[in-house]
């Protein structure tokens, strides 16, 4: 090979890569306007939130009246019963709220997979709930769960399992977190049947066929099988109906608005209060950095969990 | 040629982008104090008129706004239609905030929690400016929108509560009429014998009483005292206990609707009481308004107007409740003195239009028979009916706590009774956390 061969050779990679440099600064100024709006909606609201977590300050004033407080707002947090009541609800919710709607709908996923007949009238009808809109969802329920015989689910409660003193559901300081929790679970259900069914659709059929040779019966075909090579869908499920049970404020705020007195009151819901009722934006976002702080915690644990049954 | 291409669709999207973000830019968006004033001087002796935005949820006729706008040509009224929702005020405050508001109402007491804050504009200066007798015009109104001895909000329209009742369903059950010497007893009586009668009639009730803020408390204010000598908490006057255990003596008698299912089927007054759900109601002026909207509250029963009822026999006199709302300008508008004159124009020089809308203006030297005439018109309210909502010899109290704190003693009020009401607390464990987390924001 002559000396000017080698020199094209090797020339060759430099001007490909000048070329690649070119495509991926075109990328860029393409990716520009979303990195803008991510960083100017999402990066810099959340920063905001932060700095602010450790101030004293009244939106109506310059920011220039921005009062350092150093840790105070989380001090009275401590002594906050609002915000105490808002944690502990927010673990109650998500504790029940997540394993249930993602078992019932692993459930779902495999009943829908199994069957050769209405298959796509039974999604629709599992999914159609999630399309709906939160706030008639809402309203349908507090219908529904009227708090006396008069109500629905009250009058079978009643003439039907002869419940003499009927629940009062969202009036009921013992009933109504659970009948918020029933309603996301059933609202939301669909949803993640549909993600599990999806992937539940791509397993490969030669593992079922090897479990069958060996006798595997359908109840460990489905534990044994199914519910392993699901393990990175089931987690990405949970992890999400984890981050989305945190952020649930609607359907309380819409139903019981909190109450009665703090029974149904959220961390978004009293970080709502203080902000828009008591217009206490540094406080507000101190209960913000919890959340924020809670939800990345559960997360970082659930990828722990997640990469612990994966090894 | 294709890289210029990308790099131009690229700054395209880009541009398309931060001009969507953008608001629009008036000649006047600076900030500081000074700027602000020599900004709007400039505007208003220069040829460009400055334009105010007004939201509102009870509007005017547009032809009182096109007035304006024909005798002040320095100013263009942007007029903004405000849902009436429960969330209404969060959304006013939102774009106050952000200075999209010029001129705003405040209702219910709201307003002191605002002026506290600072939200609102004092309007001192503005009141001196212009020469506003403000005792001669709005009387005891003002009250409503003093803090720390300053104005920040000019009395607009008020809600003068009175006992309706429903003629027909009175005659039917047997039961007289009620007069201006009624008392809580006399009104308990008569929404038993109603009850009573109901329950072979539809299931009408006696009574409605609403789950507003303090509505348990409408005939209690005539004897109750929210706050101690020392400034403390007075839930534990005689009055308020009395009223509380009132309000559950009458749901669990089943006089009137309980107080959980008209928060379960999120009833209103308005249609409940048009609807004939019930022999009487303890209801704001604005109730008015609304039986004038008869394609919305339907109703063919003949209306009765009689006083609040006194709360016990020492109680002399006739009794009303009241609260007021307030036109505010916000402290972030940047046309405060544009707004003022728009919200004295509309005050002062168009009770009568407030009045067509079926609410009780405050301007009170507007106050007559024609006025009242204006106001009843399109209801079946005689002039001699409504004449209780404009008469300055009704002795007037509020269920709305005015003093200091008042919003969040409300509101604190507002959650510990409900469990209450529900029937799940004492009423012992209630007075005693609305006292301990009342007198704490006292204390602040």
């Amino acid at each position: 090979m002559s000396v000017k061969q080698r020199t094209e050779t090797l020339a060759r990679p430099v001007r490909r890569s000048v070329r690649t440099l070119r495509e991926e600064r075109a990328a860029y100024a393409f990716l520009l306007p979303s990195i803008i709006g991510t960083a100017a909606f999402v990066l810099l609201p959340i920063l905001m939130s932060l700095i602010l977590g450790f101030t004293s300050w009244n939106p109506v004033k310059s920011i220039s009246e921005i009062q350092f407080s150093g840790l105070e707002n989380f001090k009275t947090m401590l002594g906050d019963e609002r915000v105490k009541a808002a944690i502990v609800n927010n673990i109650k919710y998500t504790i029940t709220y997540v394993p249930i709607t993602i078992i019932l709908a692993t459930i779902f996923a495999a009943l829908l997979n199994k069957l050769v007949y209405g298959k796509v009238p039974l999604r629709m009808m599992i999914f159609m709930p999630y399309i709906c809109s939160l706030v008639s969802v809402a309203v349908v329920w507090t219908v529904l769960f009227y708090p006396t015989e008069a109500g629905p689910v009250n009058a079978i409660l009643h003439n039907v399992f002869g419940v003499e003193d009927v629940p009062k559901w969202f009036t009921s300081s013992k009933y109504a977190m659970a009948g918020i929790i029933a309603m996301s679970i059933w609202h939301d259900v669909g949803y993640y049947t549909i993600i599990i069914l999806a992937n539940m659709q791509g397993l490969s059929q030669d593992v079922y066929e090897a479990a069958s040779i060996d006798g595997a019966s359908r109840f460990q075909s489905f534990t044994r099988v199914t519910v392993p090579m699901l393990k990175p869908t089931l987690f990405f499920c949970v992890t999400l109906a984890t981050i989305n049970s945190f952020k649930v404020f609607d359907q309380i705020n819409i139903i019981t608005e909190g109450g009665p007195r703090f029974a149904t009151t959220v961390l978004v819901q009293a970080i709502y209060y203080y902000a828009f009722k008591e217009f206490k934006f540094g406080y507000a976002s101190a209960i913000a950095v919890v959340l924020f702080v809670l939800v990345f915690a559960v997360t970082l644990i659930l990828q722990k969990i997640e990469k612990k049954f994966s090894d | 040629m294709k890289r210029m291409i990308s790099l131009l669709l690229a700054l395209a999207m880009l541009g398309s982008m931060l001009a969507g973000c953008s608001g629009n830019k008036t000649a006047d968006s600076t900030t500081t104090g000074d700027q602000q004033t020599q900004t709007q001087d400039e505007n208003q002796s220069g040829s460009e008129p400055v334009t105010i935005r007004y939201y509102d949820w009870d509007l005017v006729d547009q032809s009182v706004i096109d007035k304006f706008m024909e005798e002040n040509t320095d100013i263009i009224v942007e007029v903004y239609d405000v849902s009436a929702n429960s969330d209404r005020a969060t959304q006013l405050d939102i774009l106050a905030m952000s200075g999209e508001i010029d001129v705003m109402p405040q209702a219910d007491g709201d307003q002191f929690v605002r002026f506290e804050e600072g939200m609102m504009a004092n309007l001192d200066e503005l009141i001196e400016k212009y020469e506003i007798d403000m005792e001669t015009s709005f009387g005891d109104y003002t009250s409503w929108v003093q803090y720390n001895g300053s104005y920040y909000g000019i009395p607009y329209r008020t809600s003068r509560t009175a006992l309706f009742y429903n003629k027909d369903i009175f005659d039917a059950a047997g039961v007289e009429y009620p007069t201006d010497t009624w008392t809580n007893e006399d009104y308990m009586e008569a929404a038993r014998a109603i009850s009573a009668w109901g329950k072979d009639n539809g299931g009408v009730y006696g009574t409605y009483s609403h789950t507003y803020g303090n509505e348990w408390a409408i005939m209690a204010a005539q004897a109750g005292e929210w706050y101690t000598e020392d400034g403390l908490c007075n839930i534990r006057d005689d009055a308020w206990v009395r009223a509380l255990e009132l309000r559950n003596e009458m749901d669990a008698e089943g006089l009137q609707m309980p107080y959980s299912e008209i928060k379960a089927s999120g009833t209103v007054i308005n249609s409940s009481f048009l609807g004939s759900k019930e022999g009487m109601t303890m209801a704001g002026s604005w109730l008015v308004r609304d039986m004038k909207k008869t394609d919305q509250f339907p109703f063919d029963f003949e209306v009765g107007v009689a006083p609040v009822p006194r709360w016990d026999d020492s109680v002399e006199g006739v009794r009303g409740n009241y609260s007021v709302s307030a036109l505010c300008i916000p402290e972030t508008s940047k046309n405060k003195e544009a707004a003022f004159r728009f919200i004295m124009y509309l005050e002062m020089e168009n009770a009568q239009a407030i009045a067509a809308t079926g609410n009780v203006p405050c301007y009170i030297p507007a106050y007559s028979d024609a006025l009242i005439q204006t106001f009843v018109e399109g209801s079946p309210l005689t002039v001699e009916q409504a004449s209780y909502f404009f008469d300055s010899d009704v002795e007037l109290t509020t269920n709305k706590i005015t003093g200091p704190k008042g919003g969040n003693y409300m509101s604190i009020i507002n959650e510990e009774v409900q469990p209450y009401f529900f029937g799940e607390t004492d009423l012992e464990t209630v007075l005693s956390n609305i006292e301990s987390r009342v007198n704490e924001v006292l204390a602040e």
